[in-house]
């Protein structure tokens, strides 16, 4: 990769950039409030076993499935399976809601593929799922696929991270150790071959984000 | 930016200066003048403004929207306004007709200032009752905003607080840029809260004085 590639790379996995990101925890709000999540180990331990490999053999099928796509149709036809093959309703939700955020954003950049698909999700013809928008940025940039997947898992890590330290049950620091670990997972998972089709098993998260509705107060919104 | 539909407003401020009240009082204002509006809040635990306004009967219950705040009142308003963004468009597209959409903060401190990729105008809401040094302390809300509000300006005398000084500071330290004072609830006296929806019309809504 060039520099212009590597500083491409961090600007759009930074936690920085504008994606909606902060505002869902993909559950762990709930197992924290439940009492099910209470220590920096057993946040590690859900993002290990539950979250990365969810991402694994679901969202990096897409994403790389959209960065290879070779026009706005197959995009939508993507999003559409996205939508079907996404049975926990507030994770679909969330994917939504986070995809449109990061359209919004990488439209108002001058990415003119971007403003074409919120145009679509805006006229009800696309959903926006994250994975989706993540591979069509990547493509209308010229971003490798193998960099899109990692600024996404990175994402994905940092975003869950980040909600475990407001939530008080890690600490910021120690969030970054976490960090490095869970990077080396995240690194021997993309080392491995994408999965031939996209499936998605990771019951306790899933579970957790169903349950989200119930909660008395909630501070994010999946 | 290019983007043609409903102004968008912002309302901060810190929790309890009486955002919600305050927007409370605005709509049936707006409302009589023929501005169409609607609302998205960003309650930092629960949908509790949300379904505040949605109960009040003065609004469309629709026309209201909510957005998580993750915990950070600061980031869904500022650093990363995507969300809001996109509430606000989806109110648009629902509601073709808007002249008006209020953002309202979770509550927040003084340094809770509006992105104007989000807003294109924006107060923010303090109240007597939280002291009189409020506005001495020139945070980022108080002194960039388009309008300061001065809320519950019949609590002045019980809290110890001269109402008239509060306001006279506020508008010298903010370089004599917009304050008004009021009360949302009960008799406003001078007539506060019509000032300002009077003000947000000729400000933002471009209508000329004494027009409907």
């Amino acid at each position: 990769m060039t520099p212009r590639d590597l500083l491409r790379l961090a600007q759009l996995s930074d936690s920085a950039f504008p994606s909606g990101g902060f505002a869902f925890s993909g559950g762990l709000e709930v197992l924290a409030h439940e009492g099910a999540l209470r220590t920096a180990a057993d946040v590690e331990a859900l993002i290990a076993e539950q979250m990365l490999p969810r991402w694994l053999s679901f969202d990096r099928w897409f994403l790389a499935e959209a960065c290879a796509a070779p026009d706005a149709d197959a995009l939508a036809a993507l999003d559409a399976e996205c939508e079907a093959r996404s049975l926990c309703a507030p994770l679909a939700e969330a994917s939504r809601r986070m995809g449109r955020a990061t359209l919004a954003s990488v439209a108002r950049l001058g990415v003119a593929e971007a403003a074409a698909f919120e145009a679509r999700t805006k006229a009800g013809a696309a959903f926006g799922h994250l994975p989706v928008v993540q591979g069509l940025v990547a493509r209308a940039v010229a971003m490798p696929v193998a960099a899109a997947e990692a600024a996404a898992v990175h994402a994905l890590l940092m975003g869950a991270l980040s909600a475990a330290v407001r939530l008080g049950r890690i600490g910021a620091l120690t969030a970054q150790t976490a960090l490095g670990r869970l990077g080396d997972c995240a690194a021997e998972g993309l080392a491995a071959p994408p999965p031939a089709a996209p499936a998605a098993f990771a019951p306790l998260a899933e579970i957790a984000a169903a349950r989200r509705a119930r909660l008395p107060v909630a501070l994010f919104a999946a | 930016m290019s983007r043609v539909g409903a102004a968008r407003v912002g309302v901060g401020g810190p929790v309890g200066s009486g955002k919600t009240a305050l927007i409370e009082a605005m709509i049936p204002r707006l409302t009589a003048a023929g501005v169409e509006v609607a609302v998205v809040t960003n309650d930092l635990v629960t949908q509790e403004d949300a379904e505040r306004l949605r109960r009040s009967g003065l609004i469309d219950p629709a026309r209201v929207r909510a957005v998580e705040a993750g915990a950070c009142p600061h980031t869904v308003i500022r650093e990363d306004p995507t969300l809001n963004i996109a509430a606000a468009d989806d109110l648009e597209a629902a509601f073709p007709g808007l002249d008006l959409i209020l953002i309202e903060s979770g509550g927040d401190n003084l340094a809770s200032t509006f992105s104007l990729d989000l807003v294109d105008w924006w107060m923010f809401v303090i109240d007597v009752a939280q002291g009189d040094d409020i506005p001495r302390k020139r945070g980022p809300g108080p002194m960039q905003a388009d309008l300061l509000v001065i809320n519950k300006l019949d609590l002045a005398p019980h809290v110890g607080v001269d109402a008239a000084a509060t306001l006279a500071e506020a508008t010298a330290i903010r370089g004599g840029r917009p304050t008004i004072a009021c009360r949302c609830r009960g008799a406003d006296a001078g007539d506060g809260v019509g000032r300002i929806v009077a003000h947000l019309r000729e400000q933002v809504l471009f209508a000329t004085a004494g027009a409907a």
